[in-house]
């Protein structure tokens, strides 16, 4: 009898202290916020499958420069709009350009892209730093995990965070007007399940430790309200993210060891690209409050825009119906499917 | 294709639908298992297939020929030996070899190899069988495809357990009919073996390695967590293989070795390798151990033989100074208990008559488990240089800090692990948990529900022992 009892305990025992009931998997590669499939976009998906890198698309002759061009409007459009998003928080928004492809490692999209970003950033109005071109001084093998993977190293963070120190010295007076009430405000700013703290590898045997605070930012700390400090947010791709690194060794936290008086915010989320950040902040991380917003953009954002890229990546899942460019090119590069 | 798959699912339906519409031939039923194998085996890699028919065709040859033969039969033996073990050695241990002659000062580039995956397994299956039929404890085998089945059996070809032709050769010359009573026994090993695969070993597997990557500068305490846990994690993942083997061959009618019997629960290092892999500890035994002289050797002489066998075990498992270390340390640990006369063959279940262990039994308990975990620093390590870091900051690295929540977030699933084991010591499976049938099918309700709710999500990790 008594073991039997002890076996219901031990059942008791199981289900009791899972009550989390959340698997904490690889949620990074694909934090969908909408799970409302659009049928559309799934046919899209089986139909046209394969999503060619940005240097694969402008080294495909004048098909593939059409196709790029028609990118670059659509990353025009979409930094038009977080401009216009940034503006109605009151919050300053800065674009730098970041990537380790530099130096021997520089791709045709870099080299195409560098400049695209600079002119266009102008043209709205927008600041621009090209943080790439200081990096040129280091070996990619110095500021990566290469040959294991392209992010960035311990190393690399560190050269990083140095390059953002004097932007974000630049504008510590800058401040938000916009407020949000208690209801007004959502319990979940960012796109990565709030308070995790567990180890993930990303399938490449580099364990690193993922801490996420309440707000589901990649961050140690959560942000509380009413704000006292500076909010700096940074949006941006798997470059800000991080993977493979520790939170303790990402550059943003590194930031925030030397900008005691700010509060830095790591809202990268993997495969994202500008509008993903504009429905990012649209949706949930304007409830940050913050008051400068710095987009770490990537010249492959521009590629991003390929409708086959934006329907599987893309954060509001939406169907991104093809060109008649982008098909043609599309059967070039992967034949007739 | 790995068993907690659907494709495996899928594979695993149709070959036994196949299997159970010809029930009426053993030898279209061998076929059958040949066949399925072999796509098994190929899924892996196209060429694995030759070395796996290779290592068949020789011992298929090698048995007819000494089991036809009165003279010369151990030149003839040894030389079927150097043949069947001649991938193995060559495909594994080549690398280790250049490594040594380069220590010397040499200059050698590493040969690049694909080592088939489970070649340690069925290279000792293929020497068992020629050496029980030099032996005369079987007759040789004069059908192919039996003995083809019965080696390349793709349930146990991977990872285990070694089969011994002795006993389970004859498994596939008989006729066998579908049984319904192997049903639960088949799924309670299939349940229990994916929640120590599934939600136990994969949990934690990523911890562990975060652990060995920041060995420099996490401190003691999580790094002893971090070893503790892979104790866990390489039980569990090998043992989850070994179970679930068991069970889809007993859907087969077909029954397999019970390679683990609550390993953690041993009393002395001893008693640990005859609950740990046992089809292995069995292998060396009849094939190294007593044609060494065993238990005739005495005390002092038998200090050698531990020692060799545990080298080789080592070696068997890995071709890296890591692995020798490991195998040497654990063979140490054999010859202390063997001095102090503390080794007892007596594996009967700890504590007959008590809920909870003596205090005896468990400071016992835990002094083997340490003693075996901290020796599988050396396993888990990639090199001897990572293995003295970790353990250096785990003697010395005291430094106060809350370990990473992961590092124990999963460690319930152990506990449970170790709690049915426990309470499960005097029956012979862990889920068997009454003569009750509906307790029992609750009890499997439960775990499936648990592997479905609690398995590790979108990374279907490797089973650890498939590099062996």
């Amino acid at each position: 009898m008594l073991k039997k009892q002890l076996f219901v305990f031990a059942i008791l025992f199981v289900l009791f202290s899972c009550k989390d009931g959340k698997n904490k998997g690889e949620v990074i590669t694909d934090p969908v916020v909408s799970e409302t499939k659009d049928e559309q976009r799934e046919q899209y998906l089986s139909q046209y499958p394969q999503v060619p890198e940005t240097p694969a698309i402008l080294n495909a002759g004048d098909t593939g420069i059409a196709v790029y061009n028609t990118c670059v409007e659509r990353y025009e459009q979409s930094l038009a709009d977080l401009k216009k998003v940034s503006d109605e928080l009151g919050a300053k928004l800065i674009v730098t350009i970041l990537s380790p492809e530099v130096g021997d490692a520089i791709t045709i999209s870099g080299r195409k892209g560098i400049p695209l970003i600079q002119s266009i950033s102008k043209k709205i109005g927008l600041d621009v730093y090209d943080c790439m071109n200081p990096l040129t001084a280091f070996a990619v093998q110095k500021i990566t995990q290469m040959p294991l993977d392209g992010h960035w190293s311990v190393n690399g963070s560190k050269i990083v965070a140095d390059l953002y120190q004097p932007i974000i010295t630049k504008y510590s007076s800058h401040r938000s007007t916009k407020t949000f009430t208690e209801t007004e405000r959502s319990s979940v700013f960012g796109d990565l399940d709030p308070n995790q703290d567990v180890a993930l590898d990303g399938g490449k045997n580099l364990p690193y430790q993922l801490i996420t605070n309440k707000q589901g930012f990649r961050m140690n700390t959560d942000l509380s309200f009413p704000k006292s400090k500076q909010r700096i947010l940074l949006l941006g791709d798997s470059q800000l993210y991080s993977p493979f690194l520790d939170n303790s060794q990402i550059f943003t936290t590194l930031l925030q060891q030397r900008f005691p008086d700010a509060e830095i915010i790591n809202a990268g989320v993997i495969g994202y690209t500008i509008d993903d950040q504009v429905s990012l902040v649209s949706e949930r991380a304007k409830y940050a409050e913050p008051d400068i917003i710095i987009l770490v953009t990537n010249p492959n954002d521009i590629g991003d825009f390929y409708f086959t890229q934006r329907n599987k990546m893309s954060r509001v899942k939406k169907a991104y119906s093809p060109t008649a460019t982008e098909l043609t090119l599309y059967q070039q590069l992967f034949g007739s499917k | 294709m790995q068993f907690n798959t659907w494709e495996f699912f899928w594979f695993c339906s149709t070959v036994l639908l196949l299997y159970w519409c010809c029930y009426k031939s053993v030898r279209l039923q061998n076929i059958l298992i040949l066949i399925a194998s072999f796509y098994f085996y190929s899924q892996l890699h196209y060429s694995f297939v030759f070395y796996l028919a290779g290592l068949i065709l020789v011992a298929f040859v090698s048995g007819l020929w000494i089991g036809k033969i009165n003279s010369f039969k151990k030149p003839v033996l040894i030389l079927s030996i150097v043949l069947l073990s001649s991938c193995l050695v060559i495909l594994k241990y080549t690398n280790f070899g250049i490594d040594i002659v380069n220590g010397m000062g040499a200059r050698f580039d590493n040969l690049k190899f694909l080592v088939p995956v489970g070649l340690s397994f069925y290279t000792f299956s293929t020497i068992g069988y020629v050496t029980d039929v030099y032996r005369k404890k079987i007759e040789p085998e004069k059908d192919l495809v039996c003995l083809g089945a019965y080696i390349s059996f793709f349930p146990q070809l991977l990872a285990g357990p070694i089969p011994a032709a002795t006993k389970h050769l004859r498994q596939f010359k008989q006729q066998r009919v579908f049984d319904p009573s192997n049903i639960e026994p088949a799924v309670q090993k299939i349940i229990w073996g994916l929640f120590k695969k599934m939600v136990v070993a994969d949990n934690i597997s990523i911890s562990v390695d975060y652990c060995f990557a920041r060995a420099d500068s996490l401190n003691s305490f999580s790094l002893y967590l971090g070893i503790v846990l892979f104790s866990f994690q390489i039980y569990a993942d090998f043992s989850a293989y070994s179970d679930i083997a068991r069970g889809v061959a007993k859907f087969f009618s077909i029954d397999l070795f019970q390679n683990f019997k609550s390993p953690f629960l041993s009393r002395n290092p001893a008693e640990f390798w005859r609950r740990w892999h046992t089809s292995l500890t069995r292998w060396l035994t009849d094939y190294l151990y007593k044609p060494l002289g065993g238990c005739s050797l005495g005390k002092i002489g038998l200090i050698p033989v531990i020692l060799f066998i545990f080298l080789f075990s080592g070696l068997w498992h890995g071709s890296s100074i890591n692995f020798v270390l490991w195998g040497l340390l654990n063979g140490l640990y054999y010859v202390i208990y063997l001095l102090r006369n503390q080794i007892k063959h007596d594996d009967l279940a700890p504590d007959k008559d008590r809920w909870l262990p003596s205090l005896s039994t468990l400071g016992k308990i835990l002094l083997t488990f340490h003693l075996i975990t901290f020796s599988r620093i050396l396993f888990k390590a990639e090199n001897l240089g990572k293995a003295k870091e970790y353990w250096n900051s785990l003697i010395s690295n005291h430094s106060f800090s809350w370990p990473p929540t992961f590092l124990y977030a999963h460690i319930h699933w152990c506990l449970l692990l170790l709690l049915m084991e426990w309470m499960q010591r005097f029956r012979q499976h862990p889920l068997d948990i009454s003569n009750n049938k509906w307790i029992r099918y609750t009890m499997y309700g439960a775990f499936a529900l648990i592997v479905i709710l609690y398995h590790k999500k979108l990374s279907l990790q490797e089973y650890y022992y498939f590099r062996f």
